[in-house]
């Protein structure tokens, strides 16, 4: 029997490896030149021609992760079509493992995907493995156009942007909020923080037995992506970007990690369940009352106003920049989507002109209007969108201070040392310099991998 | 009678033929990846690299495994889960496989019911634990509140976590065990049994000095089948905690994943992943010569 059970292992045990067996032999061919591509004269963009025509492309096959980008997705997806006639497929897959699955699919040498939603930091990584299609051949082809204008999309696009050459065009420019409950906040007499030691001392002052007075992430994926706007609010730094010198673990570093995991361990003025918290755990928490204020993303904005997604808060809550460590010193997080085209699709044109029309075009303006945080400056600035989303005009403001993460190849070694570091010094299992210098380690690792230090 | 033998030989031989195309897949299903995973596990395949080629790198992947101190902890993870569940859900698997080999009103019922979480699948089992967990918004501690009892982080707190993982486990396998186990204690003649009852044994001794014995091989069986099961959780554990808080429930398949999948350096993860194979060799091995070898 134990040699049966042992079979069975090894069955098991190959299926899961079939996976990356896959995964290694992604298609070596070189990306296939547009002109094998159906001419893009018979599909003019919508503003050139707006009424509904037969399809003139395949159908764009197009994974989002789940979640608000998958729901506006669909709606600029049906809206293009109407406008082109060309036919859409979306796969929404779950946010949770949405890196993995995609990586995999890309590097693999699936054909799955015309278009992809990916993080600009995960570009450098797929770009090295030969996984994405430059787009720079359709930019400056006939292709092209004429409403596409690169200059509207900084400084998104250069986020995509790698040795040179175009490989994705952004359509979500996020950062995030201090959101926090001005009822709650008025009847305690507090000014909304102004600092990081204001946001403690209201998070002291707001807790009580049924809320607690300030709520962060630290799930194990995501913790860095939430511990980020404190980091760099307390003006932390994950290395020298001209030595490669690795300061993460600096004074400022470790405050700011000191600071964070005080708010669970010493302070207590976080739900104990925060180790298990991401965005979606955030946003319950503003939204079910549990906690009086929370850092949360910008693209939540929008469900947290939403009477009919949020009765309880819809109308008390508020939102501000990030506080700093120093007044006015400000520094938060941000995060760069957008869209790419894999190397192994079998219909690159199809996938281009959909995202050609949905971050240059009118779908750039729809996406914004339906909750997405366009990356057009045109479509940003748009009267209507504005009126729509009047937290575009504090987004515009928040740009000077947003840190994007590096674009490196081995960007994703960084977020996991980071996210190790978070996690470590919150559950205890590390003392904030102790993860730090780990972080540190790691980090010095992965530069020196992706041969960026010596 | 040269006749007579190749008679003989031709049912074989046909049964071979309609065969081979099984073996065939099976071969290239399981074979194929398995021996490829072994090839990988001695060469450097990272996501940024492997298209300047995957050098041979000897043992090094196994040694950089082995010096890891974050592969022994999940090594560790792994076994303290795996020997717990493995423990409560046999005692109790064995304990409701006695049970239901009574004869009572509703036998029925309650075996249909006991069954029911074995029909969920181990994903949606993840997500609904995480559910009832929940410190904030989840029922179990609603259920405490209702009697007094403070709220607890069963998920949140890095002390707890595993042993809500061991918890979940139970409640969604212990029913297999006792499934297995029933059909043991059912397959077992009465005689036996009525000749100790004669001799004056009590309905204890009868159960320790005859049914069990007799109930070894089965118990054995199940033994092996929840240890591998076990050993090698993934979803579960992916879908409820995703090896957190920090690395608290990250066992050994959750490891060679995130190095596989999510860090993309593939010939680490198959050589943690035969590290693995080889800890359950062992495991199943002690539990041969503990419980197999009395069966025989």
């Amino acid at each position: 029997m134990a040699r049966r059970g042992l079979v069975s292992i090894a069955a098991t045990f190959a299926l899961v490896l079939s996976a990356c067996s896959s995964g290694a032999s992604p298609s070596p061919s070189a990306p296939a030149a547009p002109s094998t591509e159906p001419a893009v004269s018979a599909a003019p963009a919508a503003s050139e021609s707006p009424a509904p025509s037969a399809a003139a492309l395949p159908t764009a096959r197009i994974a989002v992760w789940s979640g608000p980008e998958a729901d506006n997705l669909r709606k600029v997806a049906a809206a293009y079509t109407q406008a082109t006639g060309n036919p859409t497929e979306i796969e929404e897959i779950a946010r949770d493992g949405y890196s993995d699955k995609l990586k995999t699919t890309i590097v693999g040498g699936s054909a799955d995907f015309d278009a992809v939603y990916v993080s600009a930091d995960w570009v450098p990584a797929l770009v090295a493995a030969n996984g994405l299609e430059p787009l720079d051949q359709f930019i400056g082809s006939a292709n092209k156009a004429s409403f596409l204008n690169l200059d509207d999309l900084q400084p998104g696009v250069s986020n995509l942007t790698f040795d040179g050459k175009v490989y994705g065009f952004p359509s979500e420019g996020d950062t995030a909020w201090l959101f926090y409950r001005k009822d709650l906040l008025s009847a305690a007499g507090i000014q909304p923080p102004k600092t990081m030691a204001d946001l403690l001392a209201a998070a002291k002052q707001l807790t009580t037995k049924d809320r607690y007075g300030l709520v962060i992430g630290n799930k194990k994926d995501e913790a860095w992506w939430d511990f980020m706007h404190y980091f760099w609010a307390f003006g932390g730094q994950l290395f020298d970007p001209t030595t490669y010198q690795v300061t993460v673990n600096n004074a400022a570093g470790v405050k700011a990690l000191t600071f964070y995991s005080d708010l669970l361990r010493k302070e207590k003025v976080v739900s104990p369940d925060v180790t298990t918290y991401g965005y979606n755990e955030i946003l319950t928490a503003l939204q079910q009352d549990k906690a009086a204020m929370g850092v949360e993303w910008m693209a939540a904005t929008q469900d947290l106003q939403d009477c009919t997604k949020s009765p309880k808060v819809c109308d008390k809550l508020a939102y501000e920049f990030v506080p700093p460590d120093v007044a006015g010193k400000y520094g938060f997080g941000g995060s760069s989507w957008g869209w790419v085209v894999p190397t192994a699709s079998k219909n690159k044109l199809a996938g281009y002109k959909f995202i050609e029309w949905l971050v240059g075009g009118p779908g750039a303006k729809l996406w914004g209007l339906n909750g997405g945080i366009p990356s057009n400056i045109k479509a940003l600035s748009d009267p209507e969108v504005v009126a729509k989303v009047p937290q575009f005009k504090l987004l515009s403001d928040a740009m000077p201070y947003r840190h994007i993460s590096p674009l490196l190849t081995t960007a994703d070694q960084l977020v996991n040392a980071m996210a190790d570091a978070a996690t470590a010094a919150v559950t205890g299992a590390k003392a904030p310099q102790q993860a730090m210098d780990d972080a540190a380690t790691a980090i010095g690792a992965a530069l020196k991998e992706g041969g960026y230090a010596k | 009678m040269t006749t007579t033998n190749a008679h003989a030989r031709r049912p074989k031989d046909r049964a071979w033929a309609f065969l081979l195309p099984a073996y065939a897949a099976i071969g290239l299903i399981v074979g194929v990846p398995t021996v490829y995973s072994l090839y990988l596990s001695f060469h450097q395949w990272k996501l940024t690299t492997f298209q300047k080629g995957v050098p041979f790198v000897g043992l090094d992947n196994y040694a950089q495994a082995t010096g890891d101190p974050a592969f022994w902890h999940s090594m560790q993870v792994t076994v303290l889960f795996t020997l717990v569940a493995l423990a409560i859900e046999v005692l109790l698997g064995l304990g409701l496989a006695v049970l239901l080999d009574q004869e009572f009103r509703g036998r029925r019922s309650i075996r249909i019911l006991i069954l029911l979480p074995m029909f969920v699948t181990n994903v949606v089992v993840g997500l609904i634990w995480r559910i009832l967990l929940s410190y904030d918004f989840g029922v179990v501690n609603w259920l405490f509140s209702l009697v007094g009892i403070s709220k607890v982080a069963w998920l949140g707190d890095p002390g707890l976590a595993l042993w809500s993982l061991v918890v979940v486990d139970i409640w969604n396998t212990t029913a297999f065990v006792a499934l297995i186990l029933l059909a043991g204690l059912q397959a077992i003649p009465d005689e036996p049994r009525q000749a100790a009852r004669v001799d004056g044994a009590s309905a204890w001794q009868t159960f320790r000095l005859v049914t069990f014995p007799l109930l070894r091989p089965v118990l054995f069986v199940a033994v092996v089948w929840r240890t591998i099961d076990l050993f090698r959780i993934f979803d579960v554990v992916f879908s409820l905690t995703g090896g957190g808080p920090y690395n608290a429930t990250e066992t050994i398949s959750l490891f060679a994943y995130r190095q596989g999948f999510a860090s993309f350096n593939l010939g680490f993860a198959s050589a943690v992943s035969y590290l693995l194979i080889l800890a359950l060799v062992i495991i199943l091995a002690v539990e041969a010569r503990v419980l197999g070898r009395r069966t025989t």
